[in-house]
């Protein structure tokens, strides 16, 4: 059942955000698995497209905050207006306040701004002026940003980076894909015409669903091998954080719930890796790869260690 | 200003600890204010720790260290004995104390304090010293471990159990040295100083000085019989010494023997001048006949700081530096300072000097004082003048004895100018050292060549481990008579007055005595039934310990080397060392490998591994990123004829892996991989 409305979800992104099923599977398990995501890619490859679309799917509000440089974080969160006619503080309340944000082009904002986001990700919660406000249930942030490399960024630091569940990139799109849109059907047209597929309720009852997924001792075995290894490889500057280690096993299991299995097997680890630990992990300066640094570790770690 | 060492807090009090436990046993050979010297080195250093005083300065050290051995001096006046320099020792052990200025300081304190608990066995080497000694090293190590240990907690159980746990592991490692280790005699010998005198009795005898000894159980020698069986109890004359000079009250050694060591070197100045006498050819002759009876012993004999080996009639022994006299008693060269063991054989039906006795012989063995006991002399006299004969004078004394007088151990003192006169007409009561005195005086009044023999008498026979215990209890004085034809024959007159003395043995009889004795003083002496028999228990613990342990010493280890090693070459003992130590080194490390050994593979494992070692031998390895499936497609490619089968099983292997075990779906999995395992044919 909870399969099916998954199926039924992925298909309706997919008439949107064009032949990009395994990043729409990904994001779809990083709700599951209440985390943020971070989709990082270049201008104009459909970031916000994806975002909106997964607003429209799951029911869920939706607001979208622009960063820039010369952001503060009231902008963000909100701010205590003072109004004269009852002689008290109003507050009004943020952008951040909503169910689903996307914090679009999140490194062109200043440290500042970005870690005023951090506690809302981690808590589900703002503290403005003393005062502690709960956010809506449920709460993503799904950011997005431009390759550090460009200019007039500013780079998010490791710890916050930690916090994103997720780090996708969407890449360019396949030749038929891209002939469609260059055939001027437009999928953000699309976008009005998406029916929410799933309640609230029903939402908080998958995420329930994801977290019940039986992980076996064999299963845990292999992510441990494969944090070990994170750690103890001279290639990288530092290892996986344990916090890093829950993130691929609930991300493991939502992954496992959306292929439709009631047990987590080592391909759900090994598809939601790349996602889950490429951003977390640093080649040192002595172990230059060529490859993905989460490749380094797939092949290196036995899947059935006897 | 340097920085002032501070001992750690755990370790301070298990130093404090294992120094008690360690002095303990030494005070009760020691002088005590050697206890008071550790406590105020104790004082002054919990108040240094505490940070009230100062470590005390070189000023105030050196005269504290001076003035305690010029106090060890005084106390023992020569410095060059045992006890001294183990006092001296433990001197320096409390002292030290006060300057524990760096860690090393405190690490030679400890190793000090294995020194120190060694000398313990110096002076007793019992099992219980020998636990103790064990106890003693597990707290030193323990405050060893509490030094180097980074923790501060407090609790003394963790280090304890660490401690015996290394001695344990410590404990192969020296079986082996002691068995194997070769033994050197000792550099040097220092005399014990004191407990001479303290057991057993001296050369001489008068009134009341066996009486003395019967309060006192504890053992002067134990004896190992052949047949592991004990002759009688009325056989059991365990003689010491003779004493045939008299002077009225005291039997003493002729003048002529009574230094023990000059007389040893006279008889061995005599055997080395191969000058035999008669008596030595005679028993040569009777020891080789072939009917001859015998009895073969070994006897281990306590510390008794006299010269005397304690054999039953007639023996011969032949150990170093032990040489027989002319009246078949053994002298050691020196006094027995320690536990010895020596091993003899008797002829009890020999006949001693059955031919002739000389005349310098029989002169000394009827010599009376000339104005003492004159009672005593008339009496015999008028014997002798009725006609007896020297059997007739002997039974009518006894005779005598058993009519009118009673075995008691109330000790009245008898007359000093006539003791025996005294005894014989007045008091008609006594013990052993009065019934031989008097018998014996007797008989040298009629004539009769007599003289007094210490030793013991009886003894307790040990069921369970079969040898006969002999304590000081069972010491007892008789009297031997020189008859023609029949030699030096034994009389016990007491066995005339109290037969079940002789018959029971001492402590038997006690036990049986009717209220009847019990006015003549010998209820104090009686034991309860069952601290008697604990106390043979311990005993023959003891026993075991003496005799298999301590009796070790290098001609034991010959032996042990020739049965054992088959030869006492040295490469045999280096290889029995080296081989020993290997293999417990071996045996260490194979425990170490099973600790670790991998583990069998869970049992949902098992068919992917069957699997995966078939297509191993197959030539297909899985790489390690590889999953089961991703790796069987692979081998399908190759072998397309397999595939529907390989992916099958894998499919079912591999999912087997990671849903809940004991679920239904397991259990299925399980029983169709079995049905299929055999289908799969490379």
């Amino acid at each position: 059942m909870s399969h099916l409305v998954l199926q039924q979800s992925i298909a309706q992104l997919g008439k949107v955000v064009l032949g990009k099923e395994p990043q729409i599977k990904l994001a779809m398990a990083c709700l599951l698995a209440k985390g943020h995501l971070l989709i990082e890619d270049l201008p104009g490859m459909g970031k916000t497209t994806l975002a909106h679309a997964l607003a429209a799917v799951l029911g869920l509000q939706y607001q979208r905050v622009q960063f820039t440089s010369d952001m503060l974080p009231a902008d963000l969160l909100g701010i205590s207006v003072f109004d004269a006619q009852n002689s008290k503080f109003d507050f009004h309340p943020g952008p951040i306040f909503t169910q689903l944000m996307l914090a679009d082009e999140i490194n062109r904002s200043t440290p500042k701004t970005q870690s005023a986001l951090l506690e809302a990700m981690e808590e589900g919660q703002v503290s403005i002026e003393g005062e502690t406000r709960p956010l809506p249930q449920p709460f993503f942030v799904l950011a997005t940003q431009n390759p550090v490399h460009q200019s007039g960024t500013f780079p998010l630091p490791e710890s916050q980076l930690d916090r994103f569940l997720m780090r996708i990139s969407l890449g360019y799109p396949s030749a038929a894909a891209e002939r469609m849109l260059l055939k001027g059907i437009n999928p953000r047209s699309l976008l009005k015409s998406l029916q929410s597929t799933m309640s609230l309720q029903q939402l908080a009852d998958l995420q329930e669903q994801a977290q019940a997924i039986h992980a076996s001792d064999h299963v845990l075995d292999y992510v441990q091998r494969l944090i070990q290894f994170s750690r103890e490889y001279e290639g990288f500057s530092y290892g996986i954080s344990p916090r890093g280690a829950l993130a691929l096993i609930s991300a493991a299991k939502a992954w496992a719930l959306i292929e439709g299995r009631e047990h987590l097997i080592p391909e759900d680890v090994q598809a939601v890796m790349p996602a889950v630990m490429e951003h977390r992990l640093r080649a040192s300066s002595h172990g230059a790869a060529a490859e993905a640094l989460v490749d380094i570790v797939l092949n290196a770690v036995d899947v059935i260690q006897g | 200003m340097s920085l002032i060492y501070q001992i750690p807090r755990p370790a301070l009090w298990w130093l404090l600890i294992a120094q008690a436990v360690v002095i303990l046993p030494l005070m009760q050979y020691l002088p005590l204010w050697l206890l008071v010297v550790w406590a105020v080195s104790v004082g002054w250093r919990i108040q240094v720790v505490r940070g009230v005083y100062g470590a005390p300065k070189a000023i105030v050290k050196v005269p504290l260290a001076l003035s305690m051995v010029a106090a060890l001096v005084l106390s023992y006046g020569n410095l060059f004995a045992l006890e001294p320099l183990v006092a001296l020792l433990l001197l320096a052990f409390c002292l030290k104390l006060l300057e524990l200025r760096s860690q090393r300081d405190v690490l030679l304190l400890l190793l000090l304090g294995f020194f120190v608990a060694s000398t313990q066995l110096l002076f007793s080497t019992s099992i219980v010293a020998f636990l103790y000694a064990l106890v003693s090293f597990a707290s030193l190590l323990s405050a060893l471990m509490a030094l180097y240990s980074a923790t501060t907690n407090n609790s003394f159980g963790p280090h304890f159990k660490q401690s015996l746990l290394l001695i344990l592991q410590a404990i192969p490692l020296a079986l082996v040295l002691f068995f194997v280790m070769p033994r050197i005699g000792s550099l040097w010998t220092v005399p014990l100083s004191s407990n001479t005198g303290k057991t057993g009795f001296s050369n001489s005898m008068e009134p009341g000085n066996i009486s003395q000894l019967n309060k006192d159980y504890s053992p002067a020698f134990r004896v190992d019989f052949a047949e592991k069986k004990a002759p009688p109890q009325r056989s059991l004359y365990w003689r010491g010494l003779s004493l045939s000079g008299f002077d009225g009250r005291r039997w003493v050694l002729p003048a002529h023997e009574r230094n023990d060591l000059v007389r040893y070197r006279r008889l061995a100045l005599n055997q080395r001048n191969q000058k035999r006498h008669d008596w030595q050819e005679d028993f040569k002759n009777y020891q080789s006949k072939d009917r001859s009876r015998f009895i073969d012993y070994q006897v281990m004999m306590e510390a008794s700081f006299q010269p005397w080996l304690f054999t039953l009639v007639t023996a011969s022994v032949k150990e170093k530096d032990v040489l027989a006299t002319k009246d078949y008693l053994f002298l050691s060269k020196r006094p027995l300072s320690q536990r010895s063991l020596y091993r003899a054989r008797s002829y009890p039906d020999y006949k001693r000097q059955s031919e002739s006795l000389g005349d310098g012989e029989r002169y000394l063995n009827t010599l009376l004082p000339a104005d003492s006991n004159p009672k005593a002399k008339a009496m015999a006299k008028e014997w002798r003048q009725r006609g007896y004969s020297d059997r007739q004078i002997i039974n009518s004394s006894l005779e005598l004895f058993n009519r009118d007088f009673t075995y008691s151990l109330q000790n009245a003192a008898l007359n000093e100018q006539d003791p025996v006169d005294d005894f014989l007409f007045s008091r008609k009561r006594g013990y052993c050292e009065h019934f031989a005195s008097a018998f014996t005086v007797l008989m040298r009044a009629a004539d009769i060549p007599a003289r007094v023999v210490l030793g013991y008498q009886g003894g307790q026979w040990n069921k369970d481990e079969k040898y006969l215990l002999v304590t000081q209890a069972d010491a007892h004085a008789w009297a031997e008579v020189w008859l023609p034809n029949e030699g030096w024959t034994r009389v016990d007159p007491t066995a005339a007055v109290a037969p079940e003395r002789i018959e029971l043995g001492f402590r038997a009889y006690l036990e049986q005595a009717s209220t009847a004795i019990e006015q003549y003083g010998f209820s104090d002496l009686r034991q309860s039934p069952l601290l008697a028999k604990l106390q043979l228990q311990l005993d023959a613990i003891n026993y075991s310990w003496h005799s298999w342990i301590l009796s070790y010493d290098q001609d034991q280890q010959m032996v042990f080397f020739q049965k054992v090693l088959g030869g006492r070459e040295h490469w045999r003992v280096v290889a029995v060392l080296m081989g020993a130590s290997t293999f417990m080194l071996a045996l260490l490390a194979l425990w170490l490998w099973w600790r670790g050994r991998p583990e069998a593979p869970a049992a949902e494992l098992v068919p992917w591994l069957e699997l995966e070692k078939k297509l191993a031998a197959g030539g297909w390895i899985r790489e390690p990123g590889e999953t089961p499936q991703q790796f069987t497609s692979r081998v399908s490619k190759q072998r397309p004829d397999l595939e529907a089968l390989l992916e099958r099983y894998t499919k079912m292997a591999y999912t087997l892996l990671y849903i809940p075990i004991g679920s239904d779906q397991h259990q299925q999995l399980l029983k169709d991989l079995a049905g299929l395992r055999n289908s799969i044919r490379l």
